[in-house]
């Protein structure tokens, strides 16, 4: 006798339901009475964020999510207060309210009156009303916070951040893009050099500073002292920058990414400095630095050569750089010398005798290579993207002729 | 190479080789039990027949190279689309094999046989409404009407998973 769906006991039915989508999720629990109670099984809700319209008042909503074990949320439009989803989710992890541009520092008071420290996560990304005001309720009540997105909340000053550094002793992750009042004493706040008055986050692991353009090298004479588990870092479009500040960055061994993408008084000096120090980057991004060129190049070569990604988009590199560092850089994955304009086939061909664990390359903008130059590109047994447009990548994959995905190129 | 024997429900012996059987975590634990010395073994999983069993065999067999399947990460997106070429042959079975292969790779703990299993079960639900899944599986509908509408109610077409 054939056995029938109705033996495999919820757990099972909780692992197959594990594998469709929400909406999946939603459609089984109709089925039948077994399949709905299955389906309620936390195990079936792991890691799904919900994402929430909270138009009119639903009571079913919240015990919904409960009994799923939801605690992941994304608020898609705040017309009903913050304090709603508080009051409905009291062990809410993740609260993910980028973009509700009308949340104001009122709303977030009336929401976060007590601890709740199950939260982990919370994003405020272009809640531009947000003052420093929302930093002190957050640093009081979130204590257990992880993860912090102000992002486009350019409101917030050194204060927030003395606040943050007073409070929030576990964070982890912290983007302040384009907080543009942001200046050095604020980094000093978070680096702990402002002992007396907040601890610091000393656990920060990724830090953003996109776009704050007051800051200067004295930021990462405090980062390096202060801050001695940061892996990533994100200094892009900070003006400010300069190659001395490197010489603060090259200490610290820790560190994996660094993106100085349009900083633009870096030079072959700073990248000198990178590499002369402790550093063991995996990531090195320096598209739009005009001022690095083909000695920065050589100096990656003796020493960040175990790097996996590098961005060179439109730096005044040219074959002669590519050739004074393809021979070390074995351990490259990805490589973006878009709008790299002296870049020609001959620049190509050492790239694809020597690169031979690329998986990707960005050569958007390179108008002198050619048809011939892209064919050899293609045999590298690991290339999965090659991007030849402004958007778009290209995957490579069972690699055919090369004027397939390249019409515009000519011989 | 030393063997264990697989008594299935209805009685039928098979024989496999250790290094294969020991997919099974089941089948593992018990080798490396301390009560384990005799040298004529045997493990009787429940509900697995005889024809299921050297299909199991099968399976492990054409698996026992295959690295330790990964720890499960919450975080990251299940895939149904990544079902092996083979193991989508082997299991173009009818429904009822294909749920005694879910029950035995559950008893017998091996992971690898459980995903695809359960994968290719989730394949036959997606896309499909609740009355389409009920005649694909031969459900009943058992709702009461007010069962029903409750269970309609919760607004799931507003939520999607974390990308």
């Amino acid at each position: 006798m054939d056995i029938h769906v109705s033996s495999l006991f919820p757990e099972i039915l909780a692992m197959i339901f594990n594998y469709l989508d929400v909406k999946g999720k939603g459609r089984v629990a109709q089925v039948c009475t077994a399949w709905r109670d299955a389906s309620y099984h936390k195990s079936v809700w792991r890691g799904v964020e919900a994402k929430l319209h909270l138009r009119r008042a639903n009571p079913s909503l919240f015990p919904s999510l409960q009994t799923r074990g939801i605690k992941k949320v994304q608020i898609l439009s705040l017309r009903r207060s913050l304090s709603y989803v508080i009051q409905g989710m009291p062990n809410i992890e993740s609260l993910n309210l980028s973009g509700c541009y009308n949340l104001t520092d009122n709303g977030l008071g009336h929401a976060f009156v007590q601890d709740i420290p199950s939260l982990r996560v919370l994003n405020l990304s272009l809640c531009k009303q947000i003052t420093d005001s929302s930093l002190g309720r957050i640093a009081q009540y979130l204590k257990k916070l992880e993860l912090l997105d102000l992002g486009g909340c350019s409101n917030i000053t050194n204060t927030g951040l003395l606040l943050i550094a007073w409070g929030l002793h576990n964070l982890k992750s912290l983007n302040l893009r384009s907080c543009r009042h942001v200046s050095d004493v604020g980094i000093g706040h978070l680096a702990g050099m402002t002992r007396s008055a907040a601890e610091g986050c000393l656990s920060l692991e990724h830090l953003t500073l996109q776009d704050c353009q007051k800051l200067t090298d004295l930021s990462l004479k405090h980062i390096s002292k202060g801050l001695n588990k940061l892996k990533v870092l994100n200094l892009s479009f900070c003006g400010g920058i300069s190659d001395a500040g490197m010489i603060h960055l090259s200490h610290k061994t820790h560190l994996w990414t660094l993106n100085l993408r349009s900083c633009d008084n870096i030079s072959d000096t700073g990248i000198m400095h990178l590499s002369m120090g402790a550093l063991r980057l995996y990531g090195l991004d320096v598209s739009f630095c005009d001022k690095v060129g083909d000695q920065s190049l050589a100096y990656i070569a003796q020493g960040l050569y175990q790097l996996k990604s590098l961005s060179l988009c439109s730096c005044h590199i040219s074959d002669d750089g590519i050739n004074r560092m393809v021979r070390q850089m074995h351990e490259l994955k990805t490589l973006n010398i878009g709008q790299c304009v002296r870049i020609t086939d001959k620049g190509l061909e050492l790239i694809a005798d020597h690169l031979t664990q690329l998986t990707g390359i960005d050569l958007y903008g390179c108008t002198k290579i050619t048809k011939r130059g892209l064919e050899r590109i293609t045999q590298l047994p690991c290339l999965k993207v090659l991007n030849l447009g402004l958007w778009q990548m290209t995957e490579v994959k069972g690699l055919g002729d090369a004027s397939e995905i390249l019409p515009c190129y000519t011989s | 190479m030393p063997t264990i024997k697989l008594q299935s429900s209805d009685g039928e012996m098979f024989e496999v080789d250790v290094e294969i059987a020991k997919q099974s975590v089941t089948i593992k634990t018990m080798l490396e039990g301390k009560w384990y010395t005799g040298v004529d073994r045997w493990v009787t999983p429940p509900n697995v027949s005889s024809l299921i069993c050297p299909q199991v065999i099968q399976w492990c067999t054409h698996h026992k190279d295959d690295p330790p399947p990964p720890e499960d990460d919450e975080n990251k997106e299940k895939r149904t689309d990544d079902i092996p070429v083979w193991d989508q042959e082997f299991l173009k079975v009818d429904q009822g094999t294909l749920f005694e292969l879910i029950l035995a790779a559950n008893y017998l703990d091996i992971k690898g046989l459980l995903d695809v299993t359960c994968k290719t079960v989730a394949n036959m639900i997606k896309g499909k409404t609740p009355e389409e899944i009920r005649k694909t599986f031969n459900i009943k509908n058992d709702f009461t009407e007010e069962e029903e509408a409750q269970v309609k109610q919760v607004p799931f077409t507003l939520w999607h998973k974390k990308k």
